[in-house]
């Protein structure tokens, strides 16, 4: 006699974790920032010298300091996540307001980092290097921004599957950085 | 792996391409590490922080797309050298 209790592995979409539609996004999102930073690339053949030397006027350490703050904003997502899902909603509340503040701190910083270069004089027009850094890196903020109010939306509504899938959507703005950092301050 | 050394695997990782390419590693070789270290960063957050590590068909699917992008990006890097 079949174990009615036993259940068989998910397969197929429903092995995906979280939410479907939050994995559309998050593999649209990956295809908009994928393209762009691969046009990047491709329009940096054209000029190599003249990107090395845009490149120059990025300050690398401070990209690589808030690369740390993304992903240990991350990282405490993910912990809201588990608090969540052992039913602990002042725990999420506090991982998912630390997560949301450390996404203040990167946005400082970017916004520090953009008014250094507006001090330098750069803008778009200034070479095409910096059309690329304003457009790939001002769509991301955007998203970092998108992502401090998701978290504050699910900081008020706290369900396990709620974090889950304001967690995915800071996730992936995560993914999206740790490849865009090396490609835009450090190649 | 959990997440908090998933967090510890990406923050030593992130410090280790800032390190590399703020002491003057540069060329070719010092390009093509920074992008690997980046590629495993990003299976770190999709197998860990997005969970792909417990649906593991979903997770070869993303490795795959993601392995072709970064070979892409690799192949562009060169050829700018």
């Amino acid at each position: 006699m079949k174990d009615a209790t036993k259940q068989t592995p998910a397969e197929g979409i429903d092995a995906l974790p979280g939410d479907l539609m939050m994995w559309i996004l998050i593999v649209s999102e990956l295809l908009v920032f994928g393209a762009g930073l691969a046009a990047f690339m491709g329009v940096r053949l054209t000029d190599p010298a003249g990107f090395s030397e845009a490149q120059t006027h990025l300050n690398a350490t401070t990209a690589g300091i808030n690369t740390v703050v993304l992903v240990t904003s991350g990282w405490l997502a993910a912990l809201a996540v588990q608090a969540s899902e052992m039913g602990n909603i002042l725990r999420t509340r506090l991982f998912l307001a630390a997560a949301s503040i450390l996404g203040v701190v990167f946005l400082v910083i970017k916004g520090a980092e953009y008014a250094d270069k507006s001090a330098q004089g750069i803008d778009f027009e200034t070479h095409s290097f910096f059309l690329f850094y304003y457009m790939l890196t001002g769509f991301h903020a955007m998203h970092v921004i998108a992502g401090i109010v998701i978290l504050a939306l699910v900081s008020w509504k706290v369900t396990p599957r709620n974090t889950e899938v304001g967690a995915a959507f800071w996730h992936m703005v995560d993914l999206v950085w740790v490849l865009l950092f090396p490609i835009m301050y450090l190649l | 792996m959990s997440v908090t050394n998933a967090w510890l695997t990406l923050i030593a990782l992130s410090i280790g391409s800032t390190i590399l390419a703020h002491f003057g590693a540069a060329g070719i070789f010092a390009s093509l590490a920074i992008l690997t270290l980046a590629w495993i960063k990003a299976q770190v957050i999709l197998r860990v922080y997005l969970g792909l590590q417990n649906a593991p068909s979903w997770g070869r699917g993303f490795g795959m797309v993601l392995a072709i992008y970064m070979i892409g990006i690799m192949g562009l890097a060169v050829a700018a050298s």
